[in-house]
């Protein structure tokens, strides 16, 4: 098996992403949470801080309408009134008695800054007594000018008189310390007057990084009649530690998640590919083997089969002997005895001659097949047994012959190897009825000596080529089919091969290929 | 066995057409002939003379021809002749007392030609 590189396969890829879509909303939804936990944190700490403002800012108001139930109780009494309240040209706080004269209002009594004696009032100190009624302290309008914050205060103290407070601070005062209120300890905030939350409107902020961004939460201060504004932030999220982390935790573990289910999956999935592999591997192998085992079968069955016909052949080939002995024998003492004979019986006592010998030769070579007999061998000249053969196997009329045998020798039973030089070159002759020619040669090479007879006949039909070398297979219509089979044994006898071939030209070679003998060895 | 000779040749064979046919031919050589249908009977004869060639077969009922071989110790001339090969272990106990081997069928002037040698006649004689 080869080792591929894959993407990772669409189901473990399509797991992957649900847990990672998954991880990533449930971050959102954990973040949105910890989110709204934070910002109700906030503006409870904001309200808290609203309502400590609310009470710091509230006594202002108590202080001017007590400074008006004083002025009403005094008949107005102007002396009285600074003596109450004395002047100060420090004190960031200033209380003053003002009279509506006309249309004007005039300070009957400045006791801070900003303001003298006899002044009118104008801007938004007008604008603050102008709407002061008898019912209760009026709020003003909160101005800054970056260094200092005012705020106003003004209250009806019977018929033209009025009293208005004026109170001036530094807006980046320490609120936490000057109000001693845990609230503001956590929080940036920035407390304005009625109105928009804008930097001239500005009273006190506790951070010069204005407008507060971010995180914000607002709350109503209520001042006399008026609503201030508070906005705050948080200096540190109130929401902290492994809480406010879980929503990252969640997705960097999600995201690990699919990393290791992806991964996971993927062994698994190679893992069983690598076993798919396997299993495809040995069944092929285990086919391989199946069909070498049948083919062994075939070839067992098959050697049984022949080795059950060559005994068969073999017993009926020794009981023809004793009969044809006899049939030999007698035609020999008939022929004697008869001395000479008519025309037709000589003719036909030859017949019969002709025939038991044939039926000799058939019996030698039903019992040759099955049993050779045992090798003798000698040392033999190949060209000596070439002549031999030929000569003992004359050549049909119209079939030249043509040998071409090198000097060479050869370790082997004479008479066997004979026999099988013998059947090649009658089959030879028996494949060319109407003529041809017979080309014999031997060779010697590294794999052995080499012999080869070909002839220039019709060739063997190419779908049989493989039978040819069993027992009783013939294409021809005389002769016994042991003539091939026979050649076969002899020469596996020797250690030697025989194969047969169609030519292209037309006609077949036999090539017998016998073990190379080395020269010089005794035999 | 003693010195009295029986015949020139004792023909020993089971099969019957094949022993008679083959004394026929050699009667008409000009042999005298005694046949034997088994070993045994073989043996028997050779107690009461001898002969100057025995005809041997191999495969016979009683005695075969490789344990008549084996029970004469200085048999005369001996030429097998059987439908089987002598070869192997037969060949290498009693091979030495073989003057030949003939695979039957045997042609009658091939049989005549070998007897001749074998009784160390001349031509014609």
């Amino acid at each position: 098996m080869t080792a591929s590189r894959r993407l990772p396969s669409p189901i473990s890829l399509a797991i992957a992403v649900v847990i990672i879509l998954v991880s990533i909303g449930g971050y959102f939804f954990l973040q949105h949470s910890v989110d709204q936990q934070e910002s109700a944190l906030l503006q409870g700490q904001t309200t808290d801080a609203g309502e400590t403002a609310s009470s710091v800012f509230g006594q202002l108001t108590t202080s001017v309408s007590s400074a008006a139930t004083l002025v009403k109780l005094t008949g107005g009494s102007p002396s009285t009134f600074q003596t109450l309240n004395p002047p100060s040209a420090k004190s960031p706080l200033s209380i003053n008695l003002i009279r509506k004269t006309g249309t004007r209002y005039v300070a009957v009594v400045a006791t801070g800054e900003g303001l003298s004696t006899g002044d009118a009032l104008s801007g938004p100190a007008l604008a603050t007594v102008k709407k002061a009624t008898d019912g209760g302290v009026t709020t003003g309008p909160v101005t800054s000018n970056g260094k200092l914050s005012y705020a106003r205060f003004a209250a009806n103290a019977g018929s033209d008189l009025y009293v208005y407070e004026q109170f001036a601070i530094n807006p980046h005062i320490n609120v936490a310390a000057a109000l001693g209120s845990p609230a503001f300890s956590e929080l940036n905030v920035a407390l304005y007057g009625p109105g928009a939350t804008r930097p001239e409107n500005l009273l006190v902020t506790t951070t010069r990084q204005l407008p507060l961004t971010g995180s914000t939460a607002h709350t109503k201060v209520k001042v006399g009649a008026s609503n201030w504004t508070l906005v705050a932030t948080a200096k540190a999220p109130f929401v902290s530690g492994l809480a406010s982390s879980a929503p990252l935790i969640l997705l960097v573990l999600g995201l690990l998640i699919a990393l290791i289910v992806t991964l996971t999956m993927e062994t698994v999935q190679r893992r069983h590919r690598y076993a798919q592999a396997l299993v495809q591997e040995r069944t092929a192998d285990l086919n391989a083997s199946l069909q070498e085992l049948k083919d062994t079968q075939d070839a067992l069955v098959r050697s049984e089969r022949l080795t059950a016909v060559g005994e068969m052949a073999s017993v009926i080939g020794h009981e023809l002997r004793n009969p044809l002995a006899a049939v030999t024998n007698s035609l020999f003492i008939v022929r004697n005895d008869l001395g000479d004979v008519s025309p037709t019986a000589e003719k036909y006592l030859s017949l019969a001659e002709r025939e038991t010998s044939k039926a000799a030769a058939l019996a030698d070579d039903l019992t040759a097949f099955v049993r050779p007999r045992e090798l003798r061998k000698t040392e033999i000249e190949l060209p000596e047994l070439v002549d031999e053969v030929l000569g003992a196997t004359p050549h049909p009329d119209g079939v030249e012959v043509l040998v071409d045998v090198a000097p060479v020798a050869l370790v082997g039973d004479r008479g066997q190897l004979a026999e099988v030089l013998t059947n090649l070159v009658t089959n030879a002759y028996q494949a060319m009825p109407s003529g041809g020619t017979l080309r014999l040669s031997g060779s010697s090479g590294p794999s052995g000596v080499t012999v080869v007879v070909e002839d220039t006949g019709d060739g063997v039909d190419q779908t049989v080529m493989d039978q040819v070398f069993e027992p009783f297979f013939t294409t021809k219509t005389s002769g016994t089919g042991l003539g091939l089979a026979i050649v076969h044994r002899l020469v596996q006898a020797h250690d030697g091969d025989v194969t047969l071939e169609n030519l292209a030209a037309g006609g077949v070679r036999a090539t017998v290929v016998l073990p190379a003998v080395r020269e010089g060895v005794p035999v | 066995m003693n010195g009295v000779m029986l015949a020139d040749i004792l023909v020993v064979d089971d099969e019957e057409p094949v022993r008679t046919s083959v004394a026929e031919i050699l009667r008409s050589a000009g042999y005298s002939v005694l046949e034997a249908e088994d070993g045994q009977v073989a043996l028997d004869l050779l107690q009461s003379g001898s002969v100057g060639l025995i005809l041997l077969d191999i495969r016979m009922p009683r005695r075969s021809g490789i344990e008549v071989l084996k029970a004469l110790d200085a048999p005369p001339h001996v030429i097998l002749m059987s439908a089987f090969r002598f070869e192997g272990e037969d060949e290498k106990n009693v091979g030495h007392k073989v003057f030949s081997h003939l695979v039957k069928p045997v042609a009658p002037r091939r049989l005549l030609a070998e007897v001749e040698v074998a009784m160390g006649r001349s031509e014609g004689a």
